[in-house]
């Protein structure tokens, strides 16, 4: 019981934090992009285009 | 002593009510009595813009009862979530304080430029959200679909205002007496018994409180809703405040507008108190 509540609890806090901080980072990365790369696709580190490694093949 | 003079005193405070609280509602009243829009004045037309609500205006009851769908679903689950939060950092955990200050700071920020945010995070191509659950096959419409934009609506609204529920509800933790805890440990209650019997029921003032407190302002829904969906599509997320704004501020039908904020009014005022006296009934049995 006491096992499970501890990991229940951390992993409940560990879902809000990312969804809490997530759309900060976004507007954090975001501010380090120029225009086109905002509006010309999914980039998550500036000058990375890490989608289109993702996306390697999926036509 | 019979210091006479004493009410002059109130002057200020009461002159300070009328005009900031008294006055525009008699004004509301008057004006929803009137045909006012931008050609014609402060015409007496009865209580025509009342019959035109009550009887040929489909959409603000649609909007209403729409809006009363948002709240009810943010404020229960902003609650459930709150609590449960607030129960997890009230006792000793890892990097306690760095949670309790993380966990507020969506409250500090400002709601439009958040939901400016939120709507990148949301959009259909170039946010992050259909960018992951694309590697999935997955890409969700989710502020063009009509359900899917009250859920981004819920979602976002939860993220805003989960931490006001927490801040109130961890303060009221805080503040429980220990003695009922030590009685509970001593007759051997297990976490889950203490939780039902012991902090849920001392917690239920400061619940309500927190409920009311948040389904007042959740009522209020138009900030969220005009910069993540602007209603759309079509009516599927357009709130009573929000269809308000339409007429009064787009279609500039000032009369009617008042008519519909004074109604939305009474009934906020009359729904809220109802739901008041039965959590309080619900909740404070004893």
């Amino acid at each position: 019981m006491g096992k499970l509540y501890t990991f229940l609890k951390y992993f409940f806090i560990t879902i809000w934090t990312v969804f809490v901080v997530a759309p900060f980072l976004w507007a954090l990365t975001t501010s380090f992009k120029d225009f086109n790369s905002v509006n010309g696709g999914v980039t998550y580190i500036p000058g990375l285009i890490l989608n289109q490694t993702l996306k390697v093949g999926g036509f | 002593m019979n210091f006479k003079h004493k009410y002059i005193f109130l002057f200020p405070g009461l002159f300070v009510l009328i005009g900031i609280l008294i006055f525009p509602i008699i004004f509301v009243v008057r004006l929803s009595l009137s045909g006012w829009n931008s050609y014609n004045g402060l015409n007496f037309i009865g209580l025509e813009n009342y019959i035109r609500l009550f009887t040929d205006d489909p959409r603000f009851w649609e909007s209403f009862f729409r809006l009363s769908f948002l709240s009810v679903t943010t404020v229960v689950l902003q609650y459930v979530i709150g609590f449960a939060l607030a129960h997890m950092v009230w006792k000793e955990i890892k990097f306690q304080r760095f949670f309790r200050v993380l966990f507020l700071i969506p409250m500090m920020t400002t709601p439009v430029i958040m939901t400016v945010i939120w709507r990148t995070f949301f959009h259909e191509s170039l946010g992050p959200v259909n960018d992951i659950l694309g590697n999935f096959g997955l890409s969700p419409k989710w502020l063009t679909d009509p359900t899917l934009a009250k859920f981004t609506v819920i979602i976002v609204e939860v993220w805003q205002w989960t931490p006001f529920m927490f801040l109130l509800l961890l303060a009221g933790l805080l503040s429980l007496p220990k003695e009922p805890f030590l009685a509970a440990a001593i007759d051997g209650a297990s976490p889950v018994r203490k939780f039902i019997y012991v902090t849920f029921p001392l917690m239920a003032p400061i619940s309500i409180g927190a409920i009311i407190i948040r389904l007042i302002e959740a009522s209020k829904i138009m900030d969220t809703v005009y910069v993540l969906t602007s209603g759309g599509p079509g009516t599927s997320t357009e709130t009573s405040s929000f269809y308000i704004f339409i007429k009064g501020l787009r279609e500039f039908q000032m009369g009617y507008a008042a008519s519909m904020s004074f109604t939305y009014l009474i009934i906020m005022i009359i729904s809220l108190t109802v739901i008041a006296k039965v959590l309080t009934k619900l909740l404070l049995k004893d």
